[in-house]
C-alpha cells in the first residue's frame, strides 16, 4: 500500500513536472517568435521620426501585416496610433504589458487559460534614445493549446491507468504477503507449543519462502535436539541403573550370605569400583550438559580387555547363579585395544546381564575372547530362546524388545542394545549378532586390536 | 500506516474542499476611487488599476474628488495625481462630466497623464453616473491640449480578446 501511495506520488510528481516542462517549452518557442517579431516591427518603427497612425499602418503593412491575434501600437503617451483589431473607438490603451514596456522594459508573459495558450509580448519604441511608443502584441493559440492540453491529457490517463493498476497490485501482493505471514505466524505459535514436526511448506522463490524454508530447517535442528535431550536423558538412566543395580546385587549378597571377612573385603572393595564408576558417569553427564549432548569426550586407553570382562562376569555370576546358568570363561586370547574401559565394562555388562536375562534356567553363557585378523573379538553366547528373524533387524533400534511380556517382566528398557552399538561405534568397533529360535544368539564385538610393540616401532 | 492513509486522504479532502476556494466579496456601499496599481499583473485580463471604496457622500463632487486627489488607503495602490491637485468644478451635462482642475495636472504629460486622466474618468463616471468625462486644467494645456476626453469605449483597460 505504501508502495502504491509513493507510487502516485512520483506521478503526481510526474504529471506536474511534465506540465511545467511542456508549458516551458511551448513558452520558449513562442517567446523567441513573437519577441523576433515584435521587436523587428519596433526597430522598424524607431527609424520613423514621428509615429503616426498612417506612417505606423504603412509600416507594419511594408513588415507584412500582423500574423498574431492582436497588434497595438501606440506612442509614449498610451495613445493607440494601429490596432489590428480596433473597432474604431480605442483612442488610449492602459494595458499592463504597454505600461511596463513605454517603462522602457521588454515584456514577453505566456499563460495557458482554459485550453488557449495566451502569449503576450511589449516592447518599447526607441527613436534617437528616447521611448517614442511601443509595439503590443498578443497571440491566442488555440491549436497548440489543444495540442498541449491532449498531451497532458493523455499523460494523465496513463498515470491513472498506471495507479489502478498499482493499486490492484499493490492489493493483490499486501493480501498474498499477509497470508504467508499469517500461515508462518501459525506455524511458529505451532511449534512454540512444542509440536516440532510441524512445517510452514510455503512455495515460491520470494524472501518469504526462503523465511519458510529456513524456518522449516530450524524447527527441524529443534526436533533432532529434542530426540537428542530425551535420548540422552533415557541413556544416561539405563547407564546409571547398572552400577547401582551391582551395588545392591553387592550389598545383598554380604548381607545374605555368610562370608569370610576376605570374601566380604572384596565385596566392598568391588562396591567401592561401581561407586567410583557411578561417580565418573556422573562427572561425565555433567560434562555433557556442558558441551553438546553426542560430542563427548574421548577418554580412550590401551587396555587388555579380559580383566574388564571377568569384573562383569564376576559382578553378574550372583544372577546366573539364581537364575540356573552356567557360565563359561575363555578370556585366554586376550588382545589390547584403544577402548574408554568404562565403555567396554558397560558393554560387556548388557550383553551378559541380557544373555542371562533371555537364557533358559539349566542353559549355558558363554564369554570368550579371540584375535581374528588385526581385531580382538568379544563373544557373548546364551543357549536361550533366541531371536526370531523378522526382529534380527530391529533389537539394536532404541525401545525394541523382542518379547515385550518377557522384557517388562525382567526390567528391560528395549536401550540395553542400542547403547550397546552406540558404544562399540563410539569406540571404532563392530558388533553383528547370529541367533537361531530355540537354540539361541551369540552377539560378536570387534574391536580393532592394538599392537603396542608396531605402534612403538612406529 | 492507516493512520498516515487516513490523514492524507482527509487532507486530501480538506484541500479539495477549502484549500482552493476563494472568498466571496461582500457587497460594499460607497464610492470607487480608482487608482494604478504599485505592482503591475501581467495575468491574462488583467488590468493596471483598482478601486477602494470609500464610503463618502456622494452628493459633493468637488469635495469627493479633492478627497481623490489624496491619494489611495491601500498600500497596493498609489496616486497618480501631482500634490496639490484641487478639483474646481463639476458639472454633469446630459451624459458628459465637466471637470476642471488646477493645473497643478499640467504638469504631467505622456503616460502619466493619461494614466491620471484615466483613473479620475473612471471614478467621475462612477461617482456621477456620466458616460463621458472631458478634463481641463484651467486654462493650462494638456500635453498640448486644451482638454482631455476619455469615456468607456476609448480606454483599451484590458485586453479581452474573446469578447471582440
Amino acid at each position: 500500500m505504501t508502495c502504491a501511495i509513493i507510487t502516485g506520488l512520483v506521478l503526481l510528481f510526474l504529471n506536474i513536472y511534465y506540465s511545467e516542462f511542456s508549458h516551458q517549452l511551448f513558452y520558449q518557442n513562442k517567446q523567441s517568435a513573437m519577441i523576433s517579431k515584435a521587436t523587428l516591427t519596433a526597430s522598424e518603427l524607431g527609424n520613423a521620426d514621428v509615429l503616426t497612425e498612417a506612417s505606423v499602418a504603412a509600416t507594419i503593412n511594408r513588415l507584412g501585416g500582423s500574423d498574431c491575434t492582436r497588434l497595438i501600437v501606440t506612442d509614449a503617451a498610451g495613445r493607440v496610433l494601429y490596432d489590428s483589431r480596433a473597432t474604431g473607438e480605442s483612442t488610449y490603451a492602459l494595458l499592463p504589458q504597454i505600461i511596463r514596456a513605454l517603462d522602457g522594459q521588454d515584456l514577453f508573459t505566456c499563460h495557458y487559460v482554459d485550453g488557449v495558450l495566451q502569449s503576450h509580448a511589449a516592447i518599447p519604441i526607441v527613436c534617437y534614445n528616447s521611448i517614442s511608443g511601443c509595439v503590443y502584441m498578443m497571440d491566442a493559440d488555440t491549436q497548440l493549446g489543444l495540442l498541449l492540453s491532449s498531451l497532458q491529457n493523455a499523460i494523465l490517463s496513463i498515470s491513472i491507468l498506471l495507479e489502478i493498476f498499482l493499486l490492484l497490485f499493490a492489493v493483490f501482493y499486501a493480501t498474498r504477503f499477509s497470508r504467508r505471514l499469517r500461515k508462518i505466524m501459525a506455524s511458529m505459535r505451532i511449534i512454540q507449543e512444542g509440536d516440532y514436526t510441524h512445517k510452514v511448506s510455503l512455495g515460491g522463490n520470494d524472501e518469504l519462502a526462503i523465511l519458510g524454508r529456513e524456518f522449516d530447517m530450524l524447527s527441524e535442528r529443534l526436533q533432532t535436539s529434542e530426540n537428542k535431550r530425551r535420548q540422552f536423558v533415557s541413556d544416561a538412566s539405563h547407564e546409571l541403573k547398572t552400577p547401582l543395580a551391582s551395588i545392591k546385587l553387592l550389598s545383598d549378597s554380604i548381607l545374605q550370605y555368610d562370608m569370610d571377612p576376605e570374601t566380604t573385603k572384596e565385596f566392598v572393595q568391588d562396591i567401592g569400583n561401581e561407586a567410583e564408576r557411578l561417580n565418573r558417569m556422573t562427572l561425565k553427564l555433567l560434562a555433557l550438559t556442558k558441551g553438546e549432548l553426542d560430542g563427548a569426550e574421548t577418554d580412550a586407553e590401551i587396555i587388555y580387555m579380559a580383566p574388564t570382562i571377568e569384573r562383569v562376569v564376576k559382578m553378574l555370576s550372583a544372577i546366573a547363579r539364581e537364575s540356573n546358568i552356567h557360565l563359561r570363561l575363555d578370556l585366554r586370547q586376550d588382545s589390547p585395544v584403544l577402548i574408554q574401559e568404562d565403555d567396554l565394562y558397560q558393554i560387556a555388562f548388557n550383553l551378559v546381564e541380557n544373555a542371562i536375562k533371555y537364557n533358559v534356567p539349566g542353559g549355558t553363557l558363554t564369554v570368550s575372547l579371540h584375535r581374528q585378523d588385526d581385531n580382538a573379538i568379544l563373544r557373548v553366547s546364551d543357549t536361550g530362546m533366541g531371536i526370531p528373524p523378522e526382529a534380527i533387524s530391529h533389537v539394536f533400534e532404541r525401545f525394541y524388545r523382542v518379547d515385550k511380556a518377557r522384557a517388562r517382566a525382567s526390567g528391560g528398557s528395549g536401550l540395553g542394545l542400542a547403547i550397546v552399538r552406540s558404544m562399540v561405534e563410539r569406540n571404532g568397533g563392530e558388533i553383528t549378532l547370529q541367533s537361531t529360535v530355540g537354540k539361541g544368539t551369540t552377539f560378536t564385538v570387534s574391536f580393532p586390536r592394538f599392537d603396542i610393540n608396531e605402534e612403538v616401532e612406529g | 500506516m492507516k493512520r498516515f492513509i487516513s490523514i492524507f486522504l482527509c487532507f486530501l479532502c480538506l484541500t479539495l474542499c477549502f484549500g482552493c476556494a476563494e472568498d466571496a466579496p461582500e457587497p460594499q456601499e460607497g464610492t470607487h476611487f480608482y487608482y494604478p496599481l504599485a505592482d503591475l499583473s501581467f495575468q491574462p485580463g488583467s488590468t493596471c488599476y483598482d478601486g477602494e471604496i470609500r464610503a463618502l457622500d456622494p452628493k459633493d463632487w468637488v469635495q469627493i474628488l479633492n478627497i481623490y486627489f489624496a491619494g489611495p488607503e491601500s498600500e497596493h495602490l498609489r496616486s497618480p495625481f501631482p500634490a496639490g491637485l484641487l478639483a474646481q468644478q463639476t458639472v454633469l451635462e446630459g451624459d458628459t462630466v465637466y471637470i476642471t482642475v488646477s493645473d497643478h495636472l499640467a504638469t504631467l504629460t505622456g503616460l502619466d497623464l493619461t494614466m491620471a486622466c484615466g483613473c479620475l474618468s473612471l471614478t467621475a463616471m462612477e461617482l456621477t453616473g456620466g458616460q463621458r468625462v472631458v478634463i481641463n486644467a484651467e486654462d493650462a494645456l494638456l500635453d498640448g491640449q486644451k482638454s482631455i476626453t476619455m469615456d468607456k469605449n476609448n480606454l483599451l483597460l484590458a485586453d479581452n480578446w474573446q469578447e471582440e
